[in-house]
């Protein structure tokens, strides 16, 4: 699947949920990084692939913080990351059918 | 230390990797759990079986070698050569976590592209076949191009294989010749993902692809990140500490207290009446037996820190309070340097390194030295033994308690203040980073934590023992010369040069209530805050007329000083000026002046300011 890099328009036609939006336990897999997320930058989204989040790769929050539902827990992987909204909010995945998560 | 071979250990936090170092070279050193606790460079050496001395380097841990944290910087300057000359690795050793080679195994790749002659580490291989992780080491070899070796880091025998394999190294590599490094290939999305389909396939082929359900890890995370638990967990905990660092040391201090002043009166029965003797006495016994005594407390606070660190939970605990260090414009990483400043400001304002915004590494820095450290618990400890009575309140609660939490708590509120005012008054980007990595949830090891806590004992000892010894001397020669004139009234000190600086400074600090003895203590005080204690115990031991001095001062404070002055004391030291250690540190992780200045000047200005309200406030109250 192609990686976007370049910001889009209008943020509705990116692919997938936001992670930040992936309901807590559900497996999903990273569809891309994107920089058209509010706060996002070429910079972010590269560190979040050096990270891990990369194509395909299996994602799930852990844990949300109380207040503001932030910040976000998430296993990618095998590693565990502390990420804010707006971090999270770069990546896009596809949540997984309950049953074979 | 300057010859043989240099071989780097590299590789991602959290992957055991300083752990490791220690146990090939023997060194004393901090290991931890938390991202990025190698802020200096450690370097170690050790003898080959076969009679080869090898030099190690432990560079601190990076994702990538394009760095976004001047560790990472560190590191990245070392491997492609740009550092200094005696940081280039003839050999690399890339210590992965076998647990999490789907993250770690990125790194490897990036690293062989480099050129320079590698071996891959598979380190904590024990914890990996307990989850039956069982990674084929030959065929991984095999994939990767490079040796690969497994590790288990915390003990000698999970090592022995990777020296073997170290000592077959060839044998002409010079120190600081090494070999041409090829060309980092510029970071890029597609780069990474091609790297990543690398990593899948090698995973796919060792029988290691499979990417685990719920782990032991996120059953405790399940409780300890918690909405609603995980606060009041952290809450506990801290609460717990601050209990512990009271209640555990009490007895320790008791023996300490003995010990002083039982050398004390042994040396006054056998020695003559002579300067000498009041220099031993009143001089060295009297202000290094006040400092000594919190020892105890200060070991406490460390192995708290250090089983948190170790185990895992401290980025839990920055995890759950980003949201609150959010509003003043911090993100959960500046916890960690911030929790250390409790201990001492200088190592707190190293871990900053860790920090990826400039922007909240400074204002990190910043507020770093207004968290309480522990020098400045003896000063606290003297005051509220003195002037608090030991009663308990509120149904059992001990007020003397309560008054160093609330200590604690203006020390946090008022961190929590100038963060904020440091926000609205640097304008910069809206969203700060956080990007913390969790790791997996392991047992603090035994031999580290002791490691860890000798060193701390050791530098604490080391400073009273020179820095504060030799102050005291000082101290207790300003305070005893010139000698008070024949006839003078009134105790000798007063005539003496301590006692005349003194007197001056009580000018600028008879509007918040401190006496010309209190004033002479906070001279040397810059030097180490803890020395205010002893320095208190020097002049009062000189200003008395009796000869029964050494650690008595609580009763002699507690006759001579009034409540307001002891309340705007305590006031003072929430805010106290920095030491002059700090102020070297900062001016060293700043690169400039301009920042330490800044900040001796607003904490000064701070505590002047409170002790003036404070010490105003209680003299109306108290009539």
């Amino acid at each position: 699947m192609a990686t976007v890099l370049e910001p889009l328009a209008d943020a509705k036609q990116l692919p997938g949920v936001s992670l930040a939006n992936l309901a807590t336990g559900v497996v999903a897999r990273v569809i891309c990084v994107s920089t058209a997320a509010e706060g996002a930058s070429v910079e972010l989204a590269l560190r979040l692939a050096e990270l891990g989040f990369l194509p395909d790769e299996c994602v799930r929050i852990v844990a949300r913080g109380f207040l503001a539902r932030e910040p976000i827990a998430v296993r990618v992987g095998t590693g565990t990351f502390a990420l804010r909204r707006f971090e999270a909010a770069a990546v896009r995945v596809q949540p997984e059918p309950p049953h074979n998560g | 230390m300057t010859d043989g071979p240099l071989i780097a250990l590299v590789g991602n936090p959290n992957c055991g990797k300083t752990a490791l170092f220690n146990v090939l070279t023997g060194s004393r050193q901090k290991v931890a759990n938390y991202a990025g606790v190698t802020v200096e460079r450690k370097e170690g050496s050790y003898v080959t079986p076969s009679g080869r001395r090898v030099r190690i380097l432990d560079l601190p841990g990076a994702y990538s070698l394009e760095p976004l944290t001047p560790d990472e910087q560190v590191t990245a300057d070392a491997l492609l050569g740009r550092g200094s000359s005696k940081d280039r690795p003839n050999f690399v050793v890339c210590v992965t976590d076998a647990t999490n080679l789907r993250q770690n195994l990125r790194l490897a790749l990036s690293l062989k592209r480099l050129g320079l002659p590698m071996v891959v580490a598979l380190n904590m291989s024990d914890i990996a076949r307990r989850k039956g992780i069982n990674i084929d080491a030959a065929k991984l070899a095999k994939e990767l191009g490079v040796p690969v070796v497994a590790t288990v880091g915390v003990k000698p025998s999970g090592v022995e294989h990777l020296v073997r394999v170290l000592d077959q190294l060839p044998t002409a590599a010079a120190p600081g010749a090494a070999p041409a490094v090829g060309t980092l290939v510029p970071r890029s999305e597609e780069q990474i993902e091609r790297d990543q389909a690398e990593v899948r396939k090698i995973l796919a082929s060792v029988g290691a692809d499979r990417v685990g359900g719920i782990t032991f890890s996120d059953r405790i995370d399940a409780v300890v990140l918690h909405p609603v638990l995980g606060p009041l967990i952290l809450a506990i905990t801290l609460f717990l500490v601050f209990q512990a660092v009271f209640a555990w040391a009490q007895a320790p201090m008791d023996w300490v207290k003995l010990g002083v002043s039982f050398a004390g009166d042994a040396l006054a029965a056998v020695l003559p009446a002579s300067l000498f003797k009041s220099l031993l006495i009143d001089g060295v016994l009297a202000g290094l037996g006040s400092v000594l005594v919190f020892l105890p407390q200060i070991m406490i606070l460390f192995l708290f820190i250090l089983v948190l660190e170790e185990s895992g939970y401290l980025p839990r605990a920055a995890f759950l309070l980003d949201r609150i260090m959010g509003g003043v414009g911090l993100s959960g990483r500046s916890f960690i340097p911030l929790l250390s400043s409790f201990a001492c400001a200088i190592p707190g304002i190293m871990a900053t390194r860790t920090i990826q915004s400039p922007r909240d590494r400074m204002t990190t820095i910043m507020i770093a030295p207004l968290m309480t450290c522990s020098a400045r618990l003896p000063v606290y400890a003297l005051i509220i033994g003195a002037f608090i009575p030991h009663r308990a309140v509120m149904g059992g609660l001990q007020l003397q308690g309560l008054v160093l939490l609330a200590l604690y708590a203006a020390s946090v509120l008022s961190a929590m203040t100038v963060a904020f005012a440091l926000k609205r008054l640097i304008s910069g980007k809206r969203l700060q980073p956080l990007m913390l990595e969790l790791p997996a949830y392991h047992w603090p090891n035994v031999r580290s934590l002791a490691i860890g806590l000798w060193q701390r004992a050791e530098i604490f000892l080391t400073r009273v023992g020179t820095i504060i010894l030799a102050l005291m001397v000082i101290l207790w020669a300003l305070s005893s010369f010139p000698a008070a004139p024949p006839g003078a009234s009134g105790p000798a000190i007063q005539y003496s040069v301590a006692g005349r600086i003194g007197a001056w400074l009580a000018v600028v600090f008879a509007p918040i209530g401190f006496n010309w003895q209190i004033s002479i203590a906070l001279v040397p005080g810059l030097a180490a805050r803890e020395v205010a204690v002893g320095a208190l115990g020097t002049v009062y031991a000189l200003s008395a007329t009796g000869n029964d001095i050494a650690g008595a001062l609580t009763p002699l404070i507690a006759q001579s000083w009034s409540l307001p002055t002891a309340l705007s004391l305590l006031a003072w030291y929430v805010f106290a000026p920095q030491c002059l250690s700090t102020l070297a540190t900062v001016k060293r992780e700043t690169n400039s002046w301009r920042y330490p200045l800044i900040m001796a000047g607003y904490l000064f200005g701070l505590a002047y300011l409170a002790s003036f309200v404070t010490y105003r406030i209680a003299l109306c109250a108290t009539g």
